[in-house]
């Protein structure tokens, strides 16, 4: 099994840093939606 | 922190984050759902002004 430098995953850096721009924006993403339904619903109802 | 992607294979890591943040987001509403504040989002409108107070 050919291991290139370390990756357990088989992924090159380059790879690896590509995926994670990816995954960062996308984890982002999901947290604006999320901060926008808690204004909304905070606007209806607020819990404190 | 990109290095984790050498370690942790991107696919496995993107079906279990997202299935997990799907069961708590289920968990989440059903919590919601369970309230007396909160219960009123379903069923209908009269209920809502009885949380009103």
């Amino acid at each position: 099994m050919a291991d290139k430098g370390g990756s357990l995953t088989g992924l090159t850096g380059a790879e690896a840093q590509e995926f994670h721009g990816f995954f960062v924006q996308g984890t982002l993403g999901f947290f604006a939606v999320s901060l926008v339904a808690h204004i909304l619903i905070w606007m209806w109802r607020p819990w404190f | 922190m990109w290095r984790i992607w050498l370690i942790f294979d991107p696919r496995r890591t993107l079906v279990a984050v997202c299935t997990f943040a799907f069961l708590m987001v289920m968990l989440n509403h059903f919590i919601q759902l369970s309230t007396p504040r909160y219960n009123s989002w379903l069923n209908a409108p009269v209920a809502a002004k009885a949380a009103q107070k």
